[in-house]
């Protein structure tokens, strides 16, 4: 279960990283959770790509190959519509599992 | 995840076995590009090109675990499994035709034998039972 919760996590992180940003490449999904957590948070690189490419199959997200504003190619992602349904029922699954964490540790 | 969803991923997965070689060369155009800018922005942070290039490579952990790990993701790596050993053996019944048609007429006509053989014998079966009479006067005593 806690691995599932782990890799729910990351999902999570990304697909709201898309909904935020629009379209991303999988380096600057990194660098914006980086950012955007505060440092706090860092996306594992090994882990990122098998799991755009399984959100991809599911059709939560869709991509395609683009230009960066250095002129490298780069596979961008962006969120589908199915993707956003995903991203409203991950986010609240990790409101509970917040609160249920919470509870039980100020349990007393 | 709807049912429906589902079944268009394991479609999708099962059509990209059709074209492995182009989803393999995509993961890697993938990957090398997401090095190479990290390798950008090391160099930019003022690290030395070696330095920055190895930063790039460790923060990958394992490549090729990871690279494998993308393309099961893409594909089914049952399925293709499966489809290598199909191909394998197209490839091996082509190399020597001459045994493979030895291999398909012997497994034809030993089939075909069996299914004849099986079948007269069938047939025949009903009269041989009835010769038998009533066989459940060939029960044994119980003891005691």
């Amino acid at each position: 279960m806690a691995r599932k919760d782990l890799q729910g996590a990351l999902d999570l992180l990304v697909l709201k990283t898309l909904d935020q940003k629009g379209k991303m490449h999988g380096y600057g999904i990194v660098l914006h959770v980086q950012r955007a957590s505060g440092e706090l948070l860092a996306v594992e690189e090994g882990s990122l790509y098998p799991a755009l490419h399984r959100m991809e199959m599911s059709g939560w997200i869709e991509s395609a190959w683009a230009l960066t504003e250095t002129g490298r190619k780069a596979k961008y992602y962006r969120l589908t519509a199915a993707g956003r349904k995903e991203l409203e029922a991950a986010e609240k699954s990790f409101d509970q599992l917040v609160k249920g964490v919470r509870a039980v540790m100020r349990y007393a | 995840m709807s049912l429906l969803r589902r079944i268009v991923t394991h479609f999708r997965r099962g059509a990209n076995l059709f074209r492995q070689s182009s989803v393999n060369r995509e993961i890697d155009a993938e990957l090398k590009a997401h090095i190479e800018m990290r390798i950008e922005d090391n160099l930019a942070a003022g690290m030395e090109p070696e330095a920055a290039r190895r930063d790039a490579q460790l923060r990958f952990g394992n490549k090729t675990m990871m690279r494998e790990r993308t393309t099961a993701e893409d594909t089914s790596p049952l399925l293709a499994g499966i489809g290598r050993d199909v191909h394998y053996a197209l490839r091996q019944m082509r190399h020597s035709p001459g045994f493979a048609l030895t291999a398909i007429l012997t497994l034809a006509l030993g089939i075909g034998a069996n299914v004849v053989a099986l079948s007269v014998l069938n047939d025949s079966a009903p009269a041989r039972s009835a010769a038998f009479g009533a066989p459940v006067r060939g029960r044994a005593e119980e003891p005691g």
